[in-house]
This record gives C-alpha cells, sequence and structure tokens, in this order.
C-alpha cells in the first residue's frame, strides 16, 4: 500500500484523531487527559508534528510545541507497518524504532488504552484518504 | 558529606541451629517459583531423621498443588495450611498477598511465625500479620531453580532475613534456623528490614535492569543495521556465556579487577568509552524511579494493576512474544 505524501499524512492523523475520539469512553477520555493530557507525535523523516491533546470531553488536535512534556517519535513506516499488520509495535520498541520520552512508567496503563484505537483508527483514517467518499448525492 | 551506611551484619551457618524447627509443622503458603525449592530444601534438611518436622504444602491453584503433590508434599489449602504451621512461609505473588492475607491471618496460631520471602507487602503497610506471631523475613536472593540447584551442590545462595515483629522471644533464632534449613547460609545471609529488602529489589530491577536491557538491545540494532551478523551479535552480548562468566568474575575477583583481565585493548577501549557516558542523565532518572519506589509510588501502581486484572499485561506479553530479529537468531542458533 503507497503510503501518503506528507501533506496528506497530516490530514490522515488529524482524522485518525477524530476517530479515536468515536472509540474511547468518556471515562477513558477522562483518565488519558488525566494521566497525559497531551502527546506530541513526531515522525521526523516527513518533518510532521502532531499533539494530542485529552480532556473528558474530547481528544483533539492540539499545536506542536517545541518542548512538549510527553513525545513519541517514530517513522511514518513504522506507525504504518503497525497498523496494517506489517510488524507490531512491540517488535518496533524492541528494535529502537520508537522512541518514548517524558511518560510516566507508572500511567502505562493509560496509554494503552490508546494503542489499539490508535491502529485502527490510522488503517481507516488512510483507507478513507485512498478512497474519499464519493459526492453526495443531491 | 554523606556518612557510609555500616554494613548489615552477616549470618553464616554457625549463627543458626536448625534443629530449632524440628517436631515443627513448617507451611510453604505457595508453591511457584520460590515454594518448590524451599519445601524441598527444608525436607530435605530437617524433614527425615529424630523428631522430623513436617513440611506441607498451602496452595489454592490446583497446577502448583498437583505439582507439589508429585513432589511428595501434603497439600492443604492456604487457610488449613496455615492453621496447622508453627512456621508459615507466605510466598504468594507480592501484590497478591494483601487479599489472602487476612483469611491466612486468621487462622494462624499465637506463638507461630509468619516468614515473608519479599518484603512488599509489609513495608508498605499491605498486610497486617495478627498479634502475638513473629512476623519475620527470609528473602532469597536467588531464582528458584538456580536455589534448588546451589543447595544440592553445596553452595548456598545469597538472601536477606529480619525480624519485624518479636512477639516469642525467639523470633530470630527461628528465621535464621530456617534460613540454614532452607539452604541459605551456606553462603550467607544479610540483615534487612522489610522496607530495606523491598527497597533493594524493586531499585535494581526498575534502574539497573533497564539500562542493561536496553544497552543490549541496542548494540544488537546498531550492529545489524551496520551489517554485522546477528547472531554474531548475541554471542557476543550474551550467547557464548562470556558476559555470565564476566560477571561471575566481578562476584569472584571484585568488579574493578576483572574489568583488567580481559586484555589491555578491552580495557582501554571500555573505560575511555565508559567516559563519555551521560551519567548525570542515567543517574537523574535512576533516582526519581528510587523514589517512586521509596514514596509507595510504584506499589500503588502495582496494586492498581492487579486490582484491575492486569490490563498491562497483555501488552507486555506482546512485546516479550513478538517474533522479533533477537528470538529469530536464537531460535535459528538454537537449531544448528
Amino acid at each position: 500500500m503507497a503510503s501518503p505524501a506528507p501533506a496528506d499524512f497530516t490530514a490522515i492523523l488529524a482524522r485518525m484523531i477524530a476517530l479515536i475520539d468515536t472509540k474511547l469512553s468518556p471515562v477513558q477520555r477522562e483518565k488519558l487527559g488525566t494521566a497525559m493530557p497531551s502527546i506530541q507525535w513526531e515522525f521526523p523523516d516527513v518533518d510532521t508534528k502532531l499533539c494530542l491533546a485529552a480532556s473528558k470531553d474530547a481528544l483533539r488536535v492540539a499545536e506542536p510545541v517545541d518542548h512538549p512534556p510527553f513525545v513519541v517519535r517514530m517513522a511514518r513506516s513504522t506507525l504504518e507497518d503497525a497498523a496494517f499488520g506489517r510488524r507490531s509495535l512491540g517488535a518496533a520498541f524492541l528494535a529502537g524504532r520508537i522512541h518514548v520520552r517524558g511518560m510516566n512508567p507508572l500511567r502505562l496503563r493509560e496509554f494503552i488504552m490508546l494503542v489499539d484505537p490508535l491502529l485502527e483508527s490510522y488503517r481507516e483514517a488512510h483507507l478513507e484518504s485512498a478512497s474519499p467518499p464519493s459526492a453526495p448525492v443531491s | 558529606m554523606n556518612l557510609p551506611v555500616p554494613h548489615p551484619r552477616l549470618f553464616r551457618d554457625r549463627d543458626a541451629d536448625p534443629s530449632l524447627l524440628r517436631g515443627k509443622t513448617i507451611a510453604t503458603l505457595g508453591y511457584g517459583l520460590l515454594g518448590q525449592p524451599l519445601s524441598l530444601n527444608l525436607r530435605d534438611a530437617v524433614g527425615s531423621g529424630a523428631n522430623p518436622a513436617s513440611v506441607i504444602v498451602g496452595s489454592d491453584d490446583e497446577p502448583s498443588s498437583a505439582r507439589a503433590r508429585a513432589d511428595g508434599f501434603e497439600v492443604l489449602s492456604l487457610v488449613e495450611a496455615a492453621a496447622r504451621a508453627d512456621v508459615a512461609l507466605m510466598l504468594l505473588p507480592d501484590e497478591v498477598q494483601p487479599e489472602f492475607m487476612p483469611a491466612i491471618g486468621a487462622r494462624l496460631r499465637p506463638g507461630s511465625a509468619l516468614v515473608f520471602a519479599s518484603g512488599y507487602a509489609l513495608a508498605y503497610g499491605l498486610v497486617t500479620p495478627p498479634a502475638g506471631v513473629d512476623v519475620l523475613l527470609f528473602a532469597p536472593r536467588m531464582g528458584g531453580e538456580a536455589i534448588r540447584k546451589r543447595t544440592v551442590e553445596g553452595l548456598g545462595y545469597m538472601s536477606y532475613l529480619g525480624v519485624e515483629r518479636d512477639a516469642t522471644g525467639k523470633a530470630r533464632e527461628i528465621v535464621l534456623a530456617l534460613a540454614a534449613a532452607g539452604g541459605s547460609l551456606e553462603f550467607g545471609a544479610l540483615e534487612m528490614t522489610a522496607k530495606q529488602e523491598v527497597v533493594l529489589d524493586l531499585f535494581v530491577e526498575q534502574a539497573f535492569g533497564p539500562w542493561m536491557g536496553a544497552a543490549l538491545l541496542s548494540a544488537f540494532h546498531v550492529g545489524t543495521e551496520a551489517g554485522l551478523p546477528p547472531l554474531g551479535l548475541l554471542m557476543e552480548l550474551y550467547l557464548s556465556g562470556e558476559m555470565s562468566e564476566t560477571f561471575a568474575q566481578m562476584a569472584r575477583d571484585g568488579f574493578l579487577p576483572s574489568t583488567l583481565s580481559h586484555g589491555f585493548a578491552a580495557s582501554f577501549g571500555g573505560m575511555t568509552r565508559a567516559l563519555t557516558i551521560d551519567r548525570e542523565q542515567m543517574a537523574e532518572q535512576m533516582r526519581s524511579i528510587l523514589g517512586e519506589i521509596d514514596s509507595g509510588a510504584f506499589a500503588d501502581a502495582l496494586q492498581d494493576e492487579y486490582k484491575n486484572g492486569y490490563p498491562c499485561r497483555p501488552f507486555l506479553d506482546k512485546v516479550v512474544g513478538d517474533d522479533d530479529i533477537i528470538s529469530r537468531t536464537e531460535r535459528d542458533f538454537r537449531a544448528m
């Protein structure tokens, strides 16, 4: 499957966050927001940064910052390999392809809660972008 | 300037009288990693001859119970074994103990001894042993399989021991007798409080272990990226046994002297590279980990994990169980 161009990639990530939002319950959102109110995702190979801000009410895209408290950094292909089942995040982590900085390891549970919805949402967002919905019939 | 903390007292066989356990009923509560080797060691030491001790097993877990029966032990439920015990060894997993302790404690008889193999539950106030019972610590510093092997070979193994409550006036003699009969004092046991034991144990597991693991993984992946053979890298790192021999040599000859025994090129290269490592960053992280262990924050997280059915376990199991290149290389080697 072809990877999206960087501009598309940012749009797919934004859509991914919107889709994750629909998969988490308010309780899960609140737990995530309390444990890690913002997670900056960085994909240096495509010069893309995106900040996920979590609160009880919603997950949303926030502006990336220079010194984020919590960063997850990987190549775009690492995310796509995991989302499409080509290589797991665990294997990527062991191989040093995912760098996590600033996470409170005692709140791992809240982060794990995000992983499957994130991969599923990325896959959905990617497929949506590959086949955009047809124009509504007027 | 901080004064050095004095060395804890080291006990050896000469300090103990294992015959104090003769005629008593010793119950090992749990028959897992520690329960099996300790039960076997205790039975070998004081379970036969004149006035033998009776070593029984308490277990509510059927696979563990079946293993204990196969090893020839009488197996009772946890609470029934506790009720029979003069000396009860609490060998359930740390995070599980608070759930079972009220029922077990209610059946312990005054004058009996309750021995913990880890200081965790005591140190963080997660259990309240009943009044009138000696509360002791006997914490082996060795994996279960090695405990049995080293005992059979007459080597003994390192442990920590201590008295948290002396209700009978004989608590220290009992824990020393148990450590001797359990096979530890041939090597030696250091006197520790429950809090010291658990902080030491968790600190080295969480502060040192991950750095060692991360260094190994990074060396493997940097090397393979550069085209070095994966099997050669794993051989250098641990498969050949050279690294474990190096650790054994550190224990035998001393940490710094052992660095000189690999030839000048190795010590020149190793020492010069070590100078460039950011030790302050490493130390800062270690201080943070130590703070969370000491304050009980880690224990809170572990208890939360247990109460919620181990939600992190599938994720961690998946990371370890993935079909990664290191596991594949190891399999290839074993098939050669």
